[in-house]
C-alpha cells in the first residue's frame, strides 16, 4: 500500500490552511479480482468489541452518586433511580472516555468540526445595511413574526390572560 | 446572614460614610445593555420589550417561544450597533465571534439555554477615559480598562403573584439583544463609579444603539467590589444609579469590618453573589452553589465573519464622540461653560423628550453659524448660548413642543436675525422673548407662516425699539406711573435723594409698559425732569 | 404511478397499521387531497404519490409527538420546509410515522406510542430498526410510495437496510432542516426512503432547496459550484475502508456485501483497499456529541409554553420542571444525562472539544480519501483518491424483538454499537445510501460520496439494484 502522495499544486478556491495536508489515509492498492476482493473483505483488521472492551476496562469506576445526583439536577430530572443512572452511566462512559485516552492533534480548530463552509465570505458593510432595510418587509407571518399574529400562549396547557404561568414563586434560589 | 445583614446596615447609618486608606476598594462593572433594533437578535419579531403591561407575549415569534423545529436568523443590525459600540470603546473587533448556549431552566428562559458569546466574543479589550475636567472625578484621568463585549439574548419578564404562589412569564423581551460589557476591576472610588455610569450611558444614547435607562431595565449594572485583594462579591439587582452607588457604600464596609474582625474566613460570604434591599446586601448565592452553565458552541448558528472594510464603514459613519464634542464646545469660537456644553451633549433619559441631543447640536451650531455670518467682528458667543439653552428650551418645554416643529417656523437662519436684531438693539431683550414664545406658540397651536417673517412680525406687534420718542407721552406714561405709587415716602426718598435706587423701581415700571420699546435711561431723566430731582 | 394504484394503497393502511405500528398519526383527509389532485388537470411532479413523514418534524394540520409523551398531544402552529415543498410538489401526506423518542434509538423501540414492527417478518415481530422506524416499516408494507425521515447517526440508513428499502442520507445542509425537530443539529439529516430509485431521485430534486430559515442550508453559491464539478463517469474507483470491515458478520450479510462489490466490478468500477483510520473512534466521537447537543436542544421541554404538562407541580426535589420532565422515556433520559456529563466545566475540554478534533480530523482523513474536492473544507481532493466508500450498512441481521430487548437493558452501550458503519458519514455530513441487494431481504450495502457529491452517488446506487 502506498501513502497518499500530498498534491503540490494549488487549487483555485482553496486558502491553504483550511486543509490538513498530512494525513494517515491511505488509498490502494487495487482489489483486481473477486477473490483479491474477497481475501480482503473476510481479514478484518480490528474488532469493535474489542476496541469497546479495551476501553470499558480502562475506567471501570461508575459515578458516584453525587455526581449522578447533580446531572439529574443539571438536566432538570426528578432525583430517582438513582442506582440505574449510575449503572447506565457508568457503562456509557467506559465507551465515552475512549475519546480521553486518544492522541489527538491540537493545532485543529474545533469549530471546523462544523459542516458548513470553512471561509465563509465576510459581512460588509453595504449587505449588512441591505439585510436591515430589508427586514421590514420580510418579517414572516407563517413563524409569528408578526406581533400579534398567533395567539403565543393558545398552545400552553396552563396561561392567564396572556401570560405564561409558572406555579412556583420568583426568587426560588436556582442551584 | 440576614441578621448580619441588619446589623451591618445600622451601624453604617451611624457613622456615616468613609473610605478607610488601609482598606483599598476595588470595583468592576458588569453592564448588559438593550440594543434599540427593530427586530429582536435572532427573529424578526418586534423589539419592543416594554409592549408588556398591556399586551403580554405579544412581539413573540415561534422561535422567541422555542417552539420545536424553529431556528435563529442573526438579525445584522445588532452587528452594526455591536461594532459601534465596540469602535466607540477602542475595542479590539473579533472578526469571526462566535455563539455559545449558556444553559439553566428558568421560566423566563424560553430555551432551556441563552445564547451568549462565551469562547469568542465580539470584541476584548478597549476602555473608556474619565477626565477630571469633564466628568467630576478628582482624578486628571482615569482610564477604564475593558474586558470583552459580547453579544446575548435577554430573557423574558416574571411577574410574581405572591398570593397565588405562581409567576406570570411574559416573553416580549426574550431574545431581545443584549450586550454585556464587562470592565477591569479599576474602580477605587464611587465617583468614578458614577461618572463612567453616566458616561456610558451617555455614549450609547450618543450612538443611538440603546435608551440605556436604568429604570426601564434597558441597561443594567451589576458591580464586584473586593476590599484589599480579598475575593470579590458580586452585586446584583441595582435598579439606579443611587441604588449602585449605596451598595457599593455598604459591601465597602461590610468586608472592612468582616476584614478587621478576622472573619473573614469563618463567612464563606466572600466570592458570593448578594443582592440590594434598598438598605443593604443580602446573599443570592454562594460559590458551592453557583450553577454549572455548560458553555456549548451553538451547534447551527455561522459565526459572525466581519470584513475588515465594514469596521472602516461603521466607524466613519458614526458622530463626533461626546468628549469631542464637549471639548469643541467649550473651545473657540464657542467658549461654552461645562454646564451648557453638556446641556447641548449629553443626553438626559430618553422618555418624551422634546428634541434629540444631536438635533439641538445641530440647530445649536447652526444657528451659531448664522449668526457668526452676520455678526462678523461683532460675535458674541454668549447670545445664542444664552437664547437657546435658555429662552428656546426653556419655551419648548413650556409649551411642549418638539425642537423639529420649532425648526419647521424657525429655522437657525431667522433664529440667527433674532440674534442680531437683539444684539443691535433693534428691539429690546423682552421684545426678543416676547416674540420668540409668540412664534413658538403659534407653532404649536396652529399655522404660522413657514418659516416665520420676522420683520413682519415685529411690525405688527410693533415691536421696534422705539427710536423717536414723543416728549410728551413719555411724560403722560410718567405720570401715570407716579399717580398709580400707593406709597408717598417712596417718592419722598427719591426726591430727597435718600432712596436713589427707588428710582431704579420706576424705571423698571417704565420699561415693562413699554415692553422695553423705549430706553431705561430715558425714562430715568424724564422721571427726573417730572420730580425735579437735584441729585 | 398511477391514482388507483394509490386508492388501493390507501385502503391497506388500517391493516398495515394494526400490524406494525407504523404510523403516530394517521391523515384524515388523505383520500380527500388524494381525489382533489386526481381531478386537477395540471399533473405535478409527485401527483398520486403518498408519503409519510417522521413525526419529529413539523406539521401544521395534523399533530407533531416526535414519539414522545412531552408533545403527544402538541399541534405545531407551522409547516417545516420539506413539508411545504411536498405539498406544493403534489405529493399526499398518509400520516406522521413512528420514531425512537426524538430520534434516539437505532430499534425504533423506544416511542411514547409502542414499538414499530418490521414488515418483512410478518410472522414473527422483529426489530425494524430506528430511529426513522415508521418511515422504514410504512414504505417496506407497501402503503407508501417514499417517506421522510431523519438519519443523525444511521437513522435512515439503518431501518432502511432492515426492511430492505433504498434509504438516502444526502449531504448534511442539503435539505431544509426547518421544522425538523432537533437531536443533534450538526448532523441531523432529512433522508428519503423508497423502493424505487427514481422516486428518490425525484423526491430529493424537490427538497434539495437552499433555505434562508435554517441557517446551515447550503448557499446557493455552493450549490452552484458544487453543480461544475458534478462530471458523470463510466468507471468510478470504489474504495472499501478497512474499519467498516468486522469478524462475526453473519454470512448471509457478508454475501450479499460481496455480490454488490461483484455487481460493480461487472460494470466496469475499479474497487480499491482503502483505510481511514479515524473511522475507528466514530462512535465514542459521535455518542459525546450527540448527547451533548441532545441535552441542550431538549432543555426547552418544560411544559411552559406548550407540549404535556405535569398536572401539579413545576418542581420537584428543588429543581424546576423535574415532574414534566420525568415523562421523558429512560433512552432519552439517560442521553439527556450523558449530554450533559459531556457538557459539564470539569468533562468539557477533555470529552467535548476533543472529541470536535477528533471530528476534524475525521472529516479531513475523508477529505484525502476522496478524489472529489470538498467545497466546505476547501480540500482539492486527492487525485489518487477513490471517488466513493463502500461498506455494509449493518452489522447484523435484524434481531427478533424478543430478543432485543433486555440487551439494550442491560448494555447501554451495546446497541449503540449498530451504528459503527453508519456513523462516520454522519459526522462528516456525508451522502450515504443504504442500497438493499437482495430482493426483500434486510440485506444492504451502503455507498458513500465526498461531501456534495450526492447525484453521481444516485447514478452509482441504481446500477446495484
Amino acid at each position: 500500500m502506498s501513502k497518499v502522495l500530498t498534491r503540490s499544486t494549488p487549487v483555485w478556491w482553496l486558502p491553504r490552511k483550511f486543509y490538513s495536508q498530512k494525513t494517515r489515509v491511505i488509498v490502494g492498492p487495487r482489489l483486481k479480482s473477486l477473490a483479491e476482493i474477497k481475501d480482503y473483505v473476510g481479514k478484518p483488521t480490528w474488532s469493535v468489541e474489542e476496541y469497546l472492551q479495551t476501553s470499558s476496562t480502562s475506567k471501570a469506576q461508575p459515578p458516584s452518586r453525587k455526581d449522578v445526583e447533580k446531572l439529574l439536577k443539571l438536566s432538570g430530572l426528578p432525583n430517582e433511580n438513582v442506582e440505574v443512572f449510575q449503572a447506565t452511566l457508568g457503562k456509557q462512559l467506559a465507551f465515552i472516555n475512549k475519546v480521553q485516552s486518544l492522541p489527538v492533534d491540537e493545532s485543529l480548530d474545533p469549530s471546523h468540526a462544523r459542516i458548513i463552509d470553512r471561509n465563509p465570505e465576510a459581512l460588509d458593510y453595504e449587505s449588512l445595511s441591505h439585510s436591515v432595510g430589508q427586514q421590514e418587509a420580510q418579517k414572516d407571518k407563517e413563524i409569528g413574526e408578526v406581533g400579534g399574529s398567533w395567539d403565543s400562549t393558545g398552545l400552553a396547557a396552563i396561561s392567564e390572560n396572556g401570560f405564561y404561568v409558572l406555579r412556583e414563586g420568583l426568587l426560588k434560589n436556582r442551584k | 446572614m440576614l441578621q448580619l445583614a441588619r446589623s451591618f446596615g445600622s451601624r453604617i447609618a451611624k457613622k456615616g460614610f468613609h473610605f478607610l486608606p488601609d482598606f483599598k476598594l476595588k470595583c468592576g462593572l458588569e453592564i448588559h445593555t438593550q440594543l434599540s433594533t427593530q427586530n429582536k437578535l435572532f427573529s424578526l419579531s418586534t423589539n419592543d420589550p416594554f409592549a408588556s403591561a398591556s399586551l403580554p407575549n405579544h412581539h413573540t415569534s415561534f422561535f422567541d417561544v422555542s417552539l420545536p423545529g424553529t431556528q435563529p436568523t442573526l438579525n445584522p443590525e445588532v452587528v452594526l450597533l455591536a461594532t459601534k459600540l465596540a469602535v466607540a470603546l477602542n475595542s479590539r473587533i473579533n472578526m469571526n465571534s462566535r455563539f455559545d448556549r449558556k444553559h439553566y431552566f428558568y421560566a423566563d428562559q424560553p430555551m432551556g439555554y441563552q445564547i451568549t458569546q462565551h469562547y469568542s466574543p465580539f470584541a476584548k479589550g478597549g476602555f473608556l477615559e474619565l477626565s477630571g475636567s469633564l466628568d467630576t472625578i478628582d482624578e486628571d484621568f482615569k482610564r477604564i480598562e475593558l474586558v470583552q463585549l459580547q453579544i446575548e439574548q435577554d430573557t423574558g419578564k416574571s411577574v410574581y403573584r405572591g398570593s397565588e404562589g405562581r409567576s406570570l412569564i411574559d416573553l416580549n423581551r426574550s431574545n431581545v439583544p443584549l450586550i454585556e460589557m464587562v470592565t477591569q476591576p479599576n474602580f477605587t472610588d464611587l465617583k468614578q463609579v458614577r461618572a463612567f455610569i453616566k458616561k456610558y450611558q451617555n455614549l450609547v444614547r450618543h450612538l443611538g444603539i440603546s435608551t440605556g435607562d436604568l429604570e426601564t431595565g434597558a441597561m443594567r449594572v451589576d458591580v464586584n467590589v473586593s476590599v484589599n485583594e480579598h475575593p470579590r462579591v458580586e452585586l446584583k439587582n441595582l435598579p439606579n444609579t443611587s441604588s449602585i452607588l449605596s451598595a457599593v457604600k455598604y459591601e465597602y464596609q461590610r468586608q472592612v469590618e468582616l476584614i478587621q474582625s478576622g472573619e473573614t474566613d469563618r463567612y464563606s460570604g466572600f466570592s458570593e453573589t448578594r443582592g440590594w434591599t434598598g438598605s443593604s446586601t443580602v446573599k443570592l448565592r454562594s460559590k458551592e452553589t453557583t450553577i454549572d452553565y455548560r458553555y456549548m458552541p451553538d451547534p447551527e448558528l455561522p459565526s459572525v465573519k466581519l470584513s475588515p472594510s465594514a469596521v472602516q464603514s461603521v466607524a466613519q459613519s458614526m458622530p463626533e464622540l461626546p468628549d469631542a464634542v464637549l471639548r469643541g464646545l467649550m473651545s473657540e469660537p464657542y467658549n461654552l461653560t461645562l454646564k451648557d456644553a453638556k446641556i447641548l451633549a449629553i443626553k438626559g433619559n430618553g422618555h418624551d423628550q422634546l428634541y434629540t441631543q444631536t438635533d439641538l447640536l445641530k440647530f445649536y451650531l447652526d444657528t451659531f453659524n448664522c449668526y457668526s455670518e452676520l455678526s462678523g467682528q461683532r460675535l458674541n458667543p454668549k447670545l445664542p448660548t444664552n437664547w437657546i439653552i435658555h429662552e428656546l428650551l426653556g419655551n419648548l418645554n413650556r409649551l411642549q413642543l418638539t425642537l423639529a416643529k420649532a425648526a419647521e417656523a424657525f429655522p437657525p437662519q431667522k433664529f440667527a436675525e433674532l440674534l442680531m436684531l437683539i444684539q443691535d438693539d433693534k428691539i429690546s431683550k423682552a421684545s426678543g422673548k416676547l416674540l420668540l414664545f409668540h412664534i413658538l406658540d403659534e407653532t404649536n397651536t396652529s399655522s404660522l407662516a413657514q418659516p416665520v417673517d420676522l420683520g413682519a412680525l415685529i411690525e405688527s406687534f410693533d415691536l421696534n425699539t422705539i427710536e423717536k420718542i414723543d416728549m410728551n407721552e413719555l411724560k403722560e406714561i410718567c405720570i401715570g406711573i407716579i399717580d398709580e405709587i400707593s406709597d408717598p415716602k417712596l417718592i419722598e426718598g427719591i426726591v430727597s435723594g435718600k432712596k436713589k435706587n427707588s428710582l431704579k423701581f420706576l424705571v423698571g415700571q417704565g420699561m415693562r409698559m413699554s415692553q422695553g420699546r423705549i430706553k431705561p435711561y430715558l425714562f430715568e431723566q424724564a422721571f427726573k425732569d417730572l420730580l425735579e430731582v437735584k441729585w | 404511478m398511477s391514482f388507483k394504484a394509490a386508492i388501493s394503497r390507501l385502503d391497506r393502511v388500517s391493516k398495515i397499521q394494526k400490524q406494525y405500528n407504523a404510523f403516530t398519526y394517521l391523515n384524515p383527509n388523505c383520500k380527500e387531497l388524494l381525489v382533489k389532485d386526481g381531478l386537477c388537470n395540471t399533473k405535478k411532479p409527485l401527483t398520486n404519490l403518498l408519503y409519510g413523514i417522521k413525526d419529529n418534524i413539523a406539521t401544521r394540520n395534523i399533530p407533531t409527538s416526535c414519539g414522545s409523551k412531552l408533545l403527544q398531544s402538541y399541534k405545531s402552529p407551522f409547516d417545516a420546509t420539506v413539508v411545504k415543498l411536498l405539498e406544493n410538489a403534489g405529493a399526499v401526506s398518509v400520516g406522521k410515522t413512528n420514531l425512537d423518542e426524538f430520534g434516539m434509538g437505532s430499534g425504533g423501540l423506544f416511542s411514547h406510542f409502542g414499538p414499530t414492527k418490521n414488515p418483512l417478518f410478518p410472522s414473527q415481530d422483529t426489530v425494524v430498526g430506528g430511529s426513522s422506524s415508521g418511515s422504514a416499516a410504512a414504505v417496506a408494507a407497501d402503503v407508501l410510495d417514499f417517506s421522510i425521515g431523519t438519519d443523525t447517526g444511521g437513522s435512515v440508513r439503518l431501518p432502511a437496510a432492515y426492511t430492505s428499502l433504498i434509504g438516502f442520507k444526502p449531504s448534511y445542509g442539503r435539505i431544509s432542516r426547518f421544522g425538523v425537530i432537533a437531536y443533534a443539529q450538526s448532523m441531523d439529516t432529512v433522508g428519503i426512503f423508497s423502493k424505487s430509485m427514481s422516486v428518490v431521485k425525484s423526491v430529493f430534486g424537490i427538497l434539495d432547496k437552499y433555505d434562508k430559515k435554517d441557517p446551515t442550508s447550503l448557499s446557493e453559491g455552493l450549490r452552484g459550484k458544487l453543480k461544475q464539478l458534478s462530471t458523470p463517469k463510466s468507471s468510478y474507483k470504489i474504495g472499501i475502508p478497512q474499519e467498516l470491515l468486522q469478524d462475526n458478520i453473519p454470512s448471509e450479510l457478508q454475501s450479499g456485501f460481496l455480490l454488490a462489490l461483484e455487481k460493480l466490478e461487472a460494470s466496469g468500477h475499479e474497487i480499491y483497499c482503502v483505510s481511514i483510520p479515524q473511522m475507528i473512534n466514530s462512535l465514542p466521537i459521535y455518542y459525546t456529541l450527540a448527547p451533548a447537543e441532545a441535552a441542550s436542544n431538549l432543555a426547552r421541554y418544560d411544559g411552559l409554553r406548550y407540549g404535556y404538562r405535569d398536572d401539579t407541580a413545576d418542581s420537584k426535589d428543588d429543581t424546576l420542571f423535574a415532574p414534566t420532565r420525568s415523562a421523558f422515556g429512560n433512552e432519552v433520559k439517560s442521553r439527556i444525562v450523558l449530554g450533559n456529563y459531556n457538557l459539564c466545566s470539569e468533562s468539557f475540554d477533555n470529552h467535548y472539544i476533543k472529541a470536535q478534533r477528533l471530528r476534524v480530523d475525521l472529516i479531513n482523513e475523508f477529505d484525502n480519501a476522496f478524489t472529489h474536492p470538498n467545497i466546505l473544507t476547501g480540500s482539492p481532493g486527492n487525485q489518487n483518491g477513490v471517488d466513493f466508500l463502500i461498506s455494509l450498512s449493518t452489522i447484523n441481521l435484524p434481531p427478533a424483538l424478543s430478543n432485543y430487548g433486555p440487551d439494550c437493558t442491560s448494555d447501554p452501550t451495546n446497541p449503540y454499537i449498530n451504528d459503527i458503519f453508519t456513523t462516520p458519514m454522519s459526522l462528516a455530513g456525508l451522502p450515504a445510501i443504504n442500497v438493499p441487494v437482495v430482493k426483500s431481504k434486510p440485506i444492504g450495502v451502503q455507498l458513500v460520496g465526498q461531501y456534495g457529491d450526492d447525484s453521481r452517488l444516485l447514478d452509482l446506487a441504481a446500477e446495484l439494484l
